[in-house]
Parts: structure tokens; sequence; C-alpha cells
């Protein structure tokens, strides 16, 4: 296989804040190949969403700072590269979905006209054209009447309709990797449902690269290919899905899958993970998770565990690495 | 959206009454009531004369009669005679409006002029030099009394560099023609234009910054760029446009503020407007005119309030009106 | 949004990162972060003193007639210059600053309890008085506020009380609106609930809990109301309507130093009066900024 589509290494992002500097990721690698899907899950403050933002060079800077590492798609370096470099990247060969539909449509324009704005940029359509692929695209994402609503504003579309519309605007090039951030957060959960259903439909449609971002581990197990779990700024553990699933290696992750309610099944109790995520804020000189780890010795306290290995393709941040991942199931793979 | 014009207008008419009933009950507040100074008619009051004019203003009629017949007046288009020159109010008004309006329309013209261009560039280049300065000059413009403003001016291109015209809005010594002629008029409006239009325009542009600075944090602002949009579409069709909305409403509502701050503009310069008749009127007591020049500047501030309102509701498509 | 689960494990709770501090401590601090503000407030202060002392320390005498030293430009002798009777104008732009200042306050006073009066009233008792009382506020808000302030000035005769009442009868309303919004919001909030579930009565509910909180945009609309009344104050006395001589105000000064700037070029006479008063306004407005930020709501301390 050629170089992978995306190549993300060793990225570190901070931020300067009134209470100081503050670390939102920390070393984050990772690869995405043509059509891979890859799912991000973390906690709120884990560094999920400025990954994202990263790739696509929307960190607002000040206050937010690249201090280190690369991003690469497709050879070419993203980080430093100017912004109108990256505006012929941004839209057309990489598109992002955001976490609320609510505020990410422009209210004044219309619909058609947001969608035709983007073809009529970066492919060179005349109008008609443009209008007839705003409409196919409405279609494709499953809105009705699509032509007839072409001419309408957001504040005429429900929540569901209007990620659709922005799923609509992300694909309108036919974009190599869909960047999705948290795009059922905001939802109901039946809307959340259909959403995720849409956009493993697409996927399979068209076969572009996914990288979806979530707080919810049960979205991803049919969805993606492989999964990087972050912990306050850090990958704490990245494998393909099923082995996440099936041989957890990290106690954050163990957690994490004990916490999803499952159908069928014994029943057993909801475990929450005790705590609460640590402040960014404060630097740490030791694993980031012990306070809240269940596995935690006096090891964890003084050394800060690196992604290390435990099986091919497979690596977690953990002292106990071996330990946990040999201990009991979980959950059922299978979902 | 017709009837909602409708509507609203209709809406503004309570208004328009409490508005005359409180301004007409301000003026019945003077001690002595109307007529209570010599000054009127001329100077020559006598007690004979003073009956006279009691009786033909019906001033002696009881305060709601007045009201009704005044106000009745106004609707009709009889604005009163002026206690002072005897001429219609109307006429007296009609002289001077114009001037005052031109003032207010180039000072708004002006304003608008610099505010939106530096607002909008201070705001797409939040931090820099440019930003600060021009934060800077606004906020300062704001405290700046227009008065202390316009009389340094006046020392500096009237006394000490002799460029421009001190008083008044045309040269009463010399008669010019064509382009001296053009040049002479504006010279004459430059400076009271400045100063009338200083703190509008200081306003404004803090107000389109921070406008537009809101706007440019918003989650679409956000989208647009992720799609990746050349920065200029980003920052007019999507940004400004939506800044623009509740910008037009703001910008709108100065003109108002504009015609009152021209009292003290028209003082400075000696410019023949409805600030300076309001001013002689007072102090001659002249209440018909200084009636019908209030009910003039509340019929403005009125008229503003609902054009914004439309103008606000044509803009902004999340609103219809049925 | 967040999955995380705090009171699952009181135990490993971390502990809460600061310690309960009251809402005045927080907002100086914030206060002392805003290097203008700050200087502001200085500069205010400076005034304060120098125009309730300085003409004592001086030692002159605003109304010394010294014909051998008239029209002179500034100097060591008169560092503000003097005019055609020869009076040094830096002590009399010091004790014009006492009426001036002394009147916007007092008029910043009374708009203020007209207006917190009104708008308390309005957002507790809704209904009909509520509507009335906008009704009223919507009307004053439609005068035109310079014009008739010069009305009720020419009418009434220039008196201290007269110009006091006359600008604060125009800057009432933005308090009221501001006090009555912060009674409808604060009327439904939680803690209002709490307060009523455990007896406190009405009144002691609205002044207790309601008032501190709708005070902060009051209190930030009343120091910039300041700043108002003074341009107010000063453009009358600059038409000529407000206090008429020898009581001098700023406004004045430079309405009397009109024809000297303009046809003889003493450019210091209407320097100087006008300067104190875009000094004093500029402070006030750093200050006033300051608080706003300062007293913000919502800006929560971490």
């Amino acid at each position: 296989m050629s170089a992978p589509l995306l190549e993300v290494s060793e990225l570190a992002v901070g931020f300067d804040t009134d209470e100081g500097p503050v670390q939102a990721v920390n070393q984050i690698s990772f690869t995405l190949a043509e059509g891979e899907a890859l799912a991000i899950v973390g906690e709120s403050g884990s560094g999920k969403s400025v990954t994202a933002l990263s790739i696509m060079g929307l960190v607002p800077r000040p206050p937010g700072r690249i201090d280190g590492g690369s991003i690469r798609f497709r050879g070419s370096e993203l980080l430093g590269a100017s912004e109108r470099e990256l505006r012929r990247v941004r839209g057309r060969y990489v598109a992002m979905i955001y976490q609320d539909p609510m505020t990410s449509l422009n209210p004044a324009l219309t619909v058609g006209r947001q969608i035709t704005e983007i073809v009529r940029h970066h492919l060179d359509l005349s109008s008609r054209q443009a209008a007839d692929r705003a409409a196919e695209l409405l279609s494709l994402v499953g809105i009705p009447n699509a032509t007839g609503r072409l001419g309408d504003h957001p504040h005429q579309f429900s929540g569901g309709q209007r990620q659709r519309i922005l799923i609509a605007m992300a694909l309108s090039c036919d974009p190599a990797v869909l960047i999705a951030d948290e795009p059922t957060t905001a939802l109901d959960v039946t809307v959340q449902a259909q959403i995720i259903e849409l956009v493993k439909d697409l996927r399979e449609r068209l076969g572009m690269a996914i990288i979806w971002i979530t707080h919810d581990l049960g979205v991803v197990a049919g969805m993606v290919d492989k999964v990087a779990v972050m912990y306050s700024g850090y990958a704490v553990e990245q494998a393909p899905v099923g082995e996440l699933f099936a041989q957890p290696s990290h106690p954050y992750t163990v957690g994490l899958l004990r916490s999803l309610p499952t159908f069928g099944g014994e029943r057993r109790r909801l475990t929450p993970i005790p705590g609460a995520p640590p402040d960014p804020a404060r630097g740490v000189d030791a694993c980031p998770f012990a306070p809240r780890c269940d596995w935690v010795i006096d090891r964890c306290h003084e050394e800060f565990p690196d992604l290390t290995a435990v099986a091919p393709a497979h690596g977690a941040a953990c002292h106990r690495r071996d330990e946990v991942r040999d201990a009991p199931a979980v959950v059922d793979a299978a979902r | 959206m017709g009837s909602y014009v409708i509507r609203r207008s209709l809406q503004a008419i309570p208004l328009l009454i409490g508005i005359s009933v409180v301004l007409f009950l301000m003026l019945q507040m003077t001690p002595g009531g109307p007529l209570a100074s010599s000054e009127a008619g001329g100077g020559r009051a006598t007690a004979e004369r003073t009956e006279r004019l009691r009786e033909e203003f019906g001033l002696d009629d009881p305060l709601p009669v007045q009201y009704v017949n005044w106000a009745g007046g106004m609707v009709r288009g009889d604005w009163g005679t002026s206690y002072n020159t005897g001429r219609p109010v109307i006429d007296t008004i009609v002289d001077r409006l114009p001037t005052t309006l031109l003032l207010t329309g180039l000072a708004f013209v002006v304003a608008l002029a610099i505010a939106l261009p530096v607002g909008i560039f201070a705001a797409t280049r939040q931090y820099s030099t440019f930003d600060y300065v021009s934060s800077g000059l606004s906020f300062v413009g704001v405290a700046t009394p227009s008065f202390w403003f316009g009389l340094m001016l006046l020392f500096l291109f009237s006394f000490e560099l002799g460029w421009l015209p001190s008083s008044g809005l045309e040269d009463l010594r010399e008669q010019h023609l064509g382009l001296a002629a053009v040049w002479d008029r504006v010279s004459h409006l430059i400076m009271p234009v400045a100063v009338l239009a200083l703190i509008a325009t200081a306003q404004l542009t803090r107000y389109v910054r921070d406008s537009m600075l809101e706007v440019l944090h918003q989650d679409y602002v956000r989208t647009a760029r992720g799609s990746g949009l050349p920065e200029r579409s980003v920052v007019v069709r999507h940004a400004f446009r939506n800044a623009a909305i509740p910008m037009v409403t703001i910008a709108v509502l100065m003109i108002p503020e504009l015609f009152l701050g021209a009292v003290i503009t028209e003082s400075i310069f000696a410019i023949p407007g409805m600030g300076r008749l309001f001013i002689e009127s007072a102090e001659l007591r002249d209440y018909p005119v200084l009636l019908g020049i209030l009910t003039i500047a509340a019929l403005l501030v009125v008229l503003a309030n609902l054009v914004a309102d439309v103008l606000y509701g044509l803009i902004d498509p999340r609103i219809s009106y049925g | 949004m967040a999955s995380h689960t705090l009171g699952a494990d009181p135990a490993s709770e971390p502990a809460l990162r600061a310690p309960a501090r009251s809402l005045w401590n927080d907002a100086w601090r914030r206060f002392r972060r805003h290097p203008l503000a700050l200087g502001g407030l200085a500069v205010l202060g400076l005034l304060a003193v120098a125009v309730l002392i300085g003409p004592l320390l001086l030692g002159g005498d605003p109304d010394a007639i010294d014909f051998g030293a008239k029209d002179a430009g500034p100097s060591l002798a008169h560092p503000m210059g003097t005019d055609e009777l020869g009076r040094d104008q830096l002590v009399r732009v010091l004790v014009g600053g006492r009426l001036t200042l002394s009147v916007a306050s007092a008029a910043v006073i009374v708009s203020i309890v007209v207006g917190v009066l009104v708008g308390a009233l309005a957002g507790y008792a809704g209904g009909f008085v509520d509507n009335a009382l906008m009704r009223l506020v919507d009307v004053f808000y439609s005068l035109p506020g310079l014009f008739v302030v010069i009305l009720l000035v020419t009418l009434l005769g220039a008196g201290f009380w007269t110009i006091v009442i006359a600008i604060a009868v125009f800057s009432w309303m933005n308090t009221a609106r501001l006090v009555r919004a912060s009674y409808l919001s604060l009327k439904e909030k939680e803690y209002v609930e709490a307060a009523r579930t455990i007896g406190a009565g009405d009144v002691r509910i609205a002044l207790r809990h309601i008032l501190p909180n709708a005070l902060t945009p009051v209190i930030v609309s009343a120091t910039l109301g300041i700043a108002t009344a003074i341009l107010i104050e000063s453009a009358l006395s600059f038409l000529g309507l407000g206090f008429q001589p020898p009581q001098a105000t700023w406004g004045g000064m430079l309405n009397q130093s009109q024809d000297a700037v303009i046809n003889e070029g003493h450019w210091w006479r209407g320097f100087f009066p006008g300067a104190m008063i875009f000094v004093t306004v500029l402070a006030v407005n750093y200050v006033g900024d300051g608080l706003r930020d300062a007293l913000d709501p919502r800006r929560v301390e971490r």
C-alpha cells in the first residue's frame, strides 16, 4: 500500500489562557489510509476536537499554538502551510462537519447558496451546474424535495436536517477525508441513529476516509476500522476496533467499555469512572489517569507511560498494559 | 410585509400622542404659564395686550381643551403662529429645516463611510496595531466634547491657517461663481460636518467592530472557512451579512441623535438651522414654534425607529411578517 | 455533553480548587487587571483633589483682576494663561470643576434612584403596571433629549437643581430597563424559588437576593452616566443656557472664550477648560469599561 492518505505525527497543540499555557494535545500520532475509518474517542477536554481542528488548520491562533509535530496529507505538510494552500485543501480534499448543526450554518443565506458557493469555488462550476449538484447532494443526504428546498434558509430545517445539509456541504467536492466532530452529540437519540446510518451508507457509496470523533465508544463499533482513545490530550490506546473491544489494554478504555449500556447478554451494573477529568492546565510528570485508575501502582505517579505496543497495530500507554489486556473481557465485541 | 408596516405605524400613534401630551404639559409648567415673560410679542407687553393675546391664543381655556385644539390643529397642518414673528410656525420651520437636514445627512454619510471600513478592517485584524489604534481613537472620540473640538478646529483652520471660514453657510460679502461658488459652500460645511460627525463616527466604528468580532467567532464562519472559501467571501458574505443586521438598526437610530447634536454645531458655526431656531425661540418663549420643533424631533425619532424595525425585518431572513 | 460522573465516588473527588470568594473581591481583582481603568481611577482621584483643594493650595483667587497680566498665554506664573481681565485661568478652571462635577454626580444619583424605583416596580409587579411603566419609558426615550433639557432650563431658570433634574429626566430610562430586566430574569431563578420555600417573604427576596445582582449593570451604567451628565451640563453651559456668570463651569468658560479664541487666537482660553472636560470624561469612560469587565456576571472565575 502506498503512503497513507493522512499522517499525523507527534502533534502537540497548546493554548494560552488567562491562567497560563494549557496543553490541549500532547504528541498524538496516527495514520489514515484511503477509505479507512478512524474513531477518536475521549471525554470533553481530552483534546479530540482540537486534534481535528488542527488537521483543518482551524485552531484560532491566538490563543492557540501548534507546539510541534506534523500533519501530512498525501505527503504535503499541512502544519505551517500558508492560508492559501490550506484553503485549497479544505472543503475540497479534507472536509469537516461539526458538533452543533444549529449554529454551524449561516442563518442569512439560503441553503442552496451555501452549497453552491463551495462547489463553484473549488470545482469552478457554472451556476446551473452548481445548482444541480446542490439538489443532487441534498437528495443524497435524504432531504425530501431537494430542488424545492434550495431556496430555504437554515431556520426552516430541523436539527437533524441541518446536520444532513452540513454533510452535504462537506461531501460536495467528493473529499478524500471526512472529519466528523461529534456530529450527533447535539441531536436527539433517534436522529443520532439516522445520521450515523447516513454516514455509514455514504461511506459505502463514496468510499471516503473518515475520522469520527465522539465521546461515546458505543457508537464506533459498527462504524470504524480502528480507534484511538484520548485522555487529557494524550493518546492512551490505539487499536483496530475489534481488538480494542475484545482486549482493551488501558484502564481508561476498560472503564469506558464498562460504562456502556448493552442490550441482551447478562445484566450487569453500569459502572461509571470515578472522579473527574484532570485540569489540562496542570502539567503532569506521571500518568494523567492515575488519580482515577483502578490499576494504579506507585510507578504510575512517578513515571509517564509512553504509548507502547502490546500487540501488532495495538498500543497502550499504561505501565500495566499486559495485565490489563489479559484481564477477562468486559464487553461482547459483537454489539 | 406591507401589513406589518401598517401595523407598526398604527402602533406608533399612541406613542406620538403620549409624547405630544408630555411635551404640551412641559410647556405649561413654567411659572406663570406662557406669556409670563414680558418678551412675548416683542417686549411691548402691557396688561391689555397680554389679555388680548391670551384670548387670541386661547390661553384661558382649560388645559385639555387647549391640548385638543393644538393637537387637532397639528394634524390638520395648522401648526399655529409664532408669538414672536406672527408668521405661521410651519413657514418658520420650513425655512430652517433643510439646513439642519443637510448637515445631519452629510454627517451621517461621513460617519458611515469611515466607520464601516475601519470597523470591519479592525475586526478582521484583531490585536493588530491598526485595531488598537482605531479602537483607541474611537474611545477617545466618544469622550470628546463636540463644542471643544469645534472651537479648536476653528482656531486652527480659521484663525491660525485661514483656510476655512468661521461661520455661516456661505460668503455673504461676495458673490461667487462656478467652481468658486462650489468651494464656497463646501468650505463652509467642512468643519460643521466634521464636528457633528465626530462622535457618531467614533460610536459607530466601535459598534461595527464589536458586531463584526462577535460574528467572526460564530460557528458558521468557521464552517465557511472550513469549506476552503476565500477570506473575502467569508468576511463579506458570511460575517458582514449577519453583522449588518443589528448594525443597520443602530445606524438608523443615530440619525435623530445627529439631528439633536446639530444644536451645538449650529451654535458654534452660526448656521441658521433648526437648532439655532430652537434656542432663540426658547429664549423668546415662543411656544408655538417650540412645540413645532419638538414635534418634528419626536416624529423623527419615531420614524427612525419604524424604519429601523422594518429594515431589520427585511434583512434578517429569520423574521417573516405574515 | 461530558460523560464523566461526578459524585459517583466522593472519596476520589478532587478538592474544589478555589475557596469561595465574595463577588466584590473577585470584581476588584479583575478590575486591577485593567491598567487603563486603574489609570482612569487615579486621574479622577487627582482631579477630585485638585478641584476641591487646588485653589486653596495655589492661593489663587478666581476673580482676581490683574490688567497687567491680561491676555497672556500659558506661562510659569499662569500655567493656563489669563483672560481679558487678567484672571488666572488655572484657578478658574479648578473652581469651575467643582460645579460641573457636583452637578454631574447629583444628576446621576437622581437618575439612578428614579430608574431603580421604576424598574424594580415594573419588574416585580408585572402585568398592567409593568406595561404602563414601560410605555412611559418608551415615551421618554422618544423625547428629543437635548431639546427638552434646553427647554426646561430656559423656562425654569438655570439653578443647580433645575439643571440636575433636567439631566436626570433624560437618563433614568436606561437604568429602569436594566433593573427591570434583572428582576424579570432573576425572579424565576432557582435560588429565588429556594428562598421562597424556606419562607422568605416577597420584599425580603427582592432586597436580599435580587437587588445585589440587579445592581451590577446599574453600577456600570451609572459610571458611564456621569460622563454623559458632564457632557450635557457642559453643552448647556456652552450654549449659554446653563449656569450664568459669575458661576463658572468648564462649559461656561468655553462659551465665554469663543470670541477670544476665534478672533484673537487666544487658544488657551478654549483649550484648557475643554481639555478638562475631555480628560474627565475619558477617565470616567475607562473606569466604566473596567467596571463592566470586572462585574460581568458571565465571567466565571475558575
